[in-house]
């Protein structure tokens, strides 16, 4: 192929070709097997961590959070969401499905806070704003 | 002229040219096909190598340093800045270990690529440091594998470039 042949490649070129690609696939590894993925579940009531659930795909849990009214919520796979409270506004339950990190849902009455953790948060953090 | 003023002269046409090529790229919405943040064609890429190649190595860091800090006062900010002068610097140092090898067994292909791969790292390393996170490392293989490829198109061009302007001993 003649337009190959008048880039006039050098020895150099593939070298430092081989390596990039290679640096890249090796840095790569780490965030391809533990990843980013790892996911947590935090329940805090009156500020204070009372669970935290690492979310895998395939987990089922339900969590009853008692106070001043009862939250009941629902760990499933990757979410977690408010499925019922006693309350009569509801908002927690509204907020519905947490599926990303970073996300928070909140009872106000029982003060209690449900909040997606996990190492995305600080990769979306430097999507969100720093590099533009 | 006298050679002063000459290299005064073109460093001051270098560093426009520079600051041009940055807000052209601007125009290339390279992010938009590949959704990384800090992709870029790396156009100002070209800049540096023909200083290397064309100017001593304090002028050429002076271009890269007033690029960087013009480029970032007028599209940028205070990060960006940070990762602009980390990439930049760093691309340089690598262009330059590689040049005396210049035609002997490396071509302006493979030097440019090399440029463009430090930039990135040096990129990703100020990132980490102002974000105190290894986590932003993550971006650095797609970083790097696009980065290969603006690395050989520049390299492309700058060959073009400086083949020619050496030919007119510029």
């Amino acid at each position: 192929m003649s337009w190959v042949r008048n880039l006039r490649l050098l020895p150099g070129d593939f070298v430092v070709a081989g390596v990039v690609i290679l640096l890249s696939g090796v840095l790569a590894v780490p965030f391809l097997s533990n990843g980013t993925e790892t996911v947590y579940a935090e329940i805090y009531q009156d500020e204070v961590l009372v669970r935290r659930i690492l979310l895998v795909d395939g987990i089922q849990e339900t969590v009853m959070i008692d106070g001043k009214v009862t939250n009941t919520i629902q760990v499933e796979g990757k979410t977690v969401r408010f499925s019922a409270s006693s309350c009569p506004d509801q908002v927690c339950v509204r907020t519905g499905t947490l599926t990303r990190a970073g996300q928070t849902a909140v009872c106000l009455p029982n003060r209690v806070i449900v909040r997606l953790s996990g190492g995305e948060t600080e990769v979306d953090a430097v999507a969100g704003g720093a590099v533009r | 002229m006298n050679g002063k003023s000459k290299r005064i002269a073109l460093c001051g046409l270098l560093t426009a040219t520079a600051l041009v090529l940055s807000l052209v790229e601007r125009m290339f919405p390279v992010s938009a096909v590949i959704p990384i943040p800090g992709v870029k064609l790396g156009l100002a890429n070209v800049v540096t190598l023909f200083a290397l190649v064309r100017l001593n190595r304090r002028d050429a860091l002076a271009v890269l340093l007033v690029r960087v800090t013009l480029a970032s006062a007028f599209m940028g900010s205070i990060t960006s800045f940070l990762f602009a002068l980390f990439g930049g610097l760093l691309a340089m140092l690598v262009m330059l270990l590689l040049l005396p090898g210049r035609d002997r067994w490396i071509s302006f292909i493979g030097i440019s690529a090399a440029g463009a791969a430090a930039h990135n790292i040096g990129q990703i390393g100020a990132a980490m440091m102002v974000l105190r996170s290894v986590y932003v490392a993550a971006y650095l293989p797609l970083l790097l594998l696009s980065g290969l490829v603006m690395g050989i198109s520049t390299g492309i061009v700058s060959r073009a470039v400086i083949e020619h302007l050496e030919k007119i001993s510029f």
